[in-house]
């Protein structure tokens, strides 16, 4: 920085100047104002019955407030289990600024309430607002500064109650672990001994905390020792105690290598054969200079104990967010964000020598506002395009050399993040959409690459969804929703009926919301990087139910490089982006680190 | 509406220019505001030095690049209007005095460039900058600044970049940069007032008004400024600049000109004619304020995948550049927080 001689006497005289004047014309400093304060009309809200309502919240403090954010906690039990795909809407979400004395309505609804059992619910409505406490590194959660709450109460009523004489109450075993989903058979009979069918089921537990009862009469249990199940129909009742023991899972992961790349950050990876891909993201400061996301690092991994940089491709980007490699190993997609020309678009890569990619070419038509995301699926790339009303690119890149756009979608709202093609259908992880499945060639819907048919929706995912992964064989969806204020959770959504998704479970860490997921699939062990809480192993084998966080089902965790729990870009600490199993090794592309390989749990 | 911060901030404004009317060279004083795009900051300089005062996060997706682009002073200096264009595009509201945060809307639009206020301030116009739009007609936002709803969002013309109000606040200038027009809307009624086209593939970018009739508009591919009459729309001058041209703004007798594509500044002299142009010591100018006094204009430049954005402050006389600061990345827009 250069500067004019003397320039800063020249400043000050004139800004004592200006304060004069200021007083002259003010008459004195003013009074000081009180801050914003913010109160709902109601500090609780009785819905009795009903599936919607109305609470005001007001600014009664003396300075403005903006924006006042609603978040809706978890629909809870009597007991304080969350009933998963059960959630409290607002409208509005978000309210631009209060003024002082401004007063806003908020209206109030609960999606899906075919899911709950009869009983009693509450949740929890936080208004928030004023300046979120982030800092200038951190990824941590940044619930905002000012706030007010309304517990809402409402009530599920068990329909007309019938005449049941008798209630039998049977399961297949009562020796159960924690998180195992089991089932629960319901026999009500009248009293001429007829069969009730669908009679209203009232269920209790005892101890209330120990586990949690679906709608469908499957029982997860959540804590260890015994539990007893009631159902219960007018004045007909059974009972069943389970002896639950716990899941006694175990394991460590234990670092093998690392790929080290500390002048930038690293952002997605992928790997096939011995070569590892990785992106790199933003722009970080170390010393007086400053890199960006420009590079795709190419890793020579034969040796996993200790990698190396084999190359380096300088893109026209400040991030390359993403890198796919195709399953034939023949062809690479890097993805432009941020780049110098505005284009941006993607980059098409021969792998010949997959140590040393030749650029085929660099494809930006329809993408000038960035690619985020990309998937490959043989002759198709499928390309997440920033923004909102861009959506979704397929690209023909049967010749790589000339790609040509073979199909678009959107979703009409909100914008696309990720993409996850499996078996002829594309998961798009559509942000405030939620999740989008669509037909490209599975034959639900007649789809194609070309003309991809939507199948279903689930737009009920409390927003920011970030990532998917499917799992046919079980038949779930797990889904990454990236909210830093709430914070977001791991949804694991049931798309056995691929016409009806449903969300049935969700794992927390609190603090961070979740990033990218791998699955094993022959060790049902899902693998979730979580940013500054770094890498978790899941076991999500069998049913899958309630909160898995509850149930004993992490078989371990790993803060390889330590840290608080929060990603701190300004540190080596831990902050986990992307993990992938390759060749017995589960490799973590980590923020601040590189790339780290690990030996996963057994 | 301006209240008594508005009649001092006029009253200072007043010192200034007669200051620099009576031969005084300007002073720069007060702070600067400028947008780093892919940092998701604000960052504050003094701008006396160019030093950094303070930054400010606007970053509702950490782990995604959510772009301030466009930014701009309330007239009556109390507050600041940033937009954010990626993710689902915002505008946020900030006191200037303790850079509180105190509103964030969203947008009903794709994306969001620049942000121009009303004279009275009662109004914000954000264009929806949709280069991906294959075409269609985007939106301009126009939202109440006091409660931060929408006022109305009339689709104008494929990806607008900048809606600036006359100085009368009559009408609206848009660019229209994937149309090559540049349209007049009536500020009353928000309808079509006149739609003036420009040279094919001229990418028109931004506007600035001379006064109440006449106004330059930028082109970002071609070398030079259009020079309008909206009471002789037929008839247009153009004015010989560097390429690429971003934003502009006009002084009393000189217009400013960004040149993304050349790297330089163009100072217009509009009284004598000529144009001295200005290398910018970074990558890819982009925004211009003017201080003041209208005697020094603010420069940002963007940087590239190597470098950093920063700013640098030019003195119109001499063309010397005062000082120079890098700072943010892709570095965007810039506003003068006056004392």
């Amino acid at each position: 920085m250069s500067h004019v001689p003397n320039i800063r006497s020249i400043h000050r005289l004139l800004t004592a100047l200006c304060a004069g004047l200021a007083w002259a014309a003010c008459g004195g400093p003013s009074e000081p104002q009180l801050p914003p304060e913010l109160s709902f009309s109601a500090t609780v809200l009785e819905l009795g019955t009903l599936r919607e309502g109305e609470v005001d919240i007001r600014n009664s403090g003396g300075q403005s407030v903006g924006p006042v954010e609603m978040i809706s906690g978890v629909v809870q039990d009597l007991a304080g289990a969350t009933v998963p795909g059960v959630h409290i809407t607002s409208d509005p979400t978000e309210v631009p600024t209060l003024n002082p004395g401004d007063t806003r309505t908020i209206h109030l609804g609960l999606t899906n309430e075919a899911s709950l059992q009869p009983g009693f619910y509450d949740a929890v409505l936080v208004a928030s607002g004023g300046v979120a406490p982030c800092d200038v590194h951190g990824l941590g959660s940044c619930l905002r500064g000012i706030s007010a709450q309304v517990t809402i109460h409402f009530t599920v009523l068990s329909a007309e109650e019938e005449a049941a004489a008798s209630l039998t109450l049977s399961t297949s075993t009562t020796e159960i672990r924690t998180g195992d989903v089991i089932g629960l058979a319901v026999e009500v009979r009248d009293d001429a001994g007829e069969l009730i069918q669908g009679a209203p089921v009232t269920w209790t537990l005892n101890p209330a905390t120990a586990g949690f009862v679906g709608a469908t009469g499957q029982f997860v249990a959540y804590e260890s020792g015994a539990v007893t199940i009631t159902a219960q129909v007018g004045d007909a009742e059974d009972a069943v105690t389970f002896n639950v023991s716990e899941r006694g899972l175990q394991g460590a992961f234990t670092t093998v290598g690392r790929a080290r790349e500390t002048l930038r950050f690293t952002s997605d990876l992928w790997l096939h054969g011995d070569v590892a891909y990785s992106g790199t993201w933003g722009s970080r400061q170390v010393g007086d200079s400053v890199r960006f996301g420009n590079m795709l690092n190419v890793w020579d991994i034969a040796d996993p104990a200790s990698p190396a940089l084999s190359s380096t491709l300088e893109l026209d980007a400040r991030t390359v967010n993403d890198v796919k490699v195709r399953a034939d190993g023949t062809l690479a997609i890097a993805t432009h964000e941020g780049s110098a020309n505005g284009l941006n678009g993607i980059t098409i890569l021969d792998l010949t020598d997959p140590l040393e990619p030749e650029v085929v070419g660099r494809f930006t038509d329809e993408l000038q506002s960035g690619v985020h995301n990309v998937w490959i699926d043989g002759d198709y790339a499928y390309l997440v395009v920033d923004g909102i009303g861009n959506g979704l690119r397929i690209l023909d890149i049967s010749d790589p050399s000339l790609p040509t756009v073979a199909a678009r979608f959107w979703a009409g709202e909100s914008f696309l993040h990720d993409v996850y093609v499996r078996d002829g259908l594309a998961f798009l992880s559509h942000w405030n959409a939620g999740l989008i499945i669509l037909d490209v060639g599975h034959g639900i819907a007649g789809g194609t690459p070309s003309t991809p048919v939507e199948v279903a929706r689930l737009s009920d995912l409390s927003g920011q969804t970030h990532n998917a992964w499917y799992w046919p064989e079980a038949g779930y969806v797990f889904v990454g929703e990236e909210d830093f204020s709430a914070p977001g959770v791991m949804h694991v959504v049931d798309v056995r009926n691929l016409h009806e998704p449903r969300e049935v479970a969700t794992y927390e860490i609190k603090g961070q919301p979740p990033h990218n997921f791998w699955l094993d699939e022959s060790q049902s062990t899902l693998y979730l990087a979580w940013y500054g809480q770094g890498l978790r192993a899941l076991d999500v084998s069998g049913d899958l139910m309630g909160q898995l966080d509850r149930q004993g089902r992490e078989i371990t965790g790993a803060l390889y490089n330590f840290g608080s729990g929060a990603c701190d870009r300004s540190t080596a600490f831990t902050c986990s982006w992307t993990p992938q199993l390759h060749q017995g090794l589960l490799w973590v592309s980590d923020m601040n680190e590189g790339l780290i390989a690990l030996e996963p749990p057994r | 509406m301006i209240g008594p911060g508005g009649a001092l901030h006029r009253l200072v404004l007043s010192v200034a220019v007669a200051l620099v009317a009576a031969g005084c060279a300007e002073v720069p004083s007060g702070r600067l505001l400028v947008t780093s795009g892919f940092t998701d900051q604000v960052f504050v300089l003094d701008a006396a030095t160019g030093e950094v005062l303070d930054s400010l996060w606007l970053d509702p997706r950490p782990g995604e690049r959510d772009e301030p682009h466009g930014i701009a002073v309330s007239p009556d200096g109390q507050h600041f209007y940033v937009t954010l264009s990626h993710g689902e595009p915002t505008l946020w509201k900030y006191e200037s005095e303790g850079l509180r945060l105190v509103g964030r809307v969203t947008l009903p639009t794709s994306g969001a460039a620049r942000v121009r206020l009303s004279p009275d301030g009662e109004m914000a116009a954000v264009p929806d900058y949709w280069l991906s739009g294959g075409g269609v007609n985007s939106q301009i936002a126009f939202v109440n600044t006091r409660d931060l709803t929408i006022h109305a969002s009339p689709e104008v013309c494929p990806a607008p970049h900048d809606a600036s109000y006359s100085p009368d606040g009559a009408f609206i200038a848009v660019t229209c940069a994937a149309g090559d027009q540049l349209v007049i809307l009536d500020a009353a009624d928000l309808s079509d007032f006149q739609r003036l086209s420009t040279e094919a593939g001229a990418k028109p970018m931004n506007v600035a008004w001379r006064d109440n009739s006449r106004l330059f508009l930028t082109l970002g591919a071609a070398p030079h400024v259009v020079d309008f009459d909206l009471n002789n729309p037929g008839s247009r001058t153009l004015l010989s600049t560097d390429d690429g041209g971003a934003q502009i703004e006009v002084g009393r007798d000189r217009a400013v000109i960004a040149n993304r594509g050349a790297g330089t500044v163009s100072i217009v002299d509009l009284l004598r004619g000529g144009t001295r142009s200005v290398v910018i010591p970074g990558a890819n100018p982009h925004g211009v304020a003017l201080s003041p006094g209208r005697s020094i204009a603010y420069v940002t430049y963007e940087g590239d995948t190597r470098s950093r954005g920063g700013v640098v402050a030019v003195d119109l006389a001499s063309g010397d550049i005062v000082w120079h600061t890098d700072v943010g990345v892709f570095t965007l827009g810039v506003a003068v927080l006056p004392e």
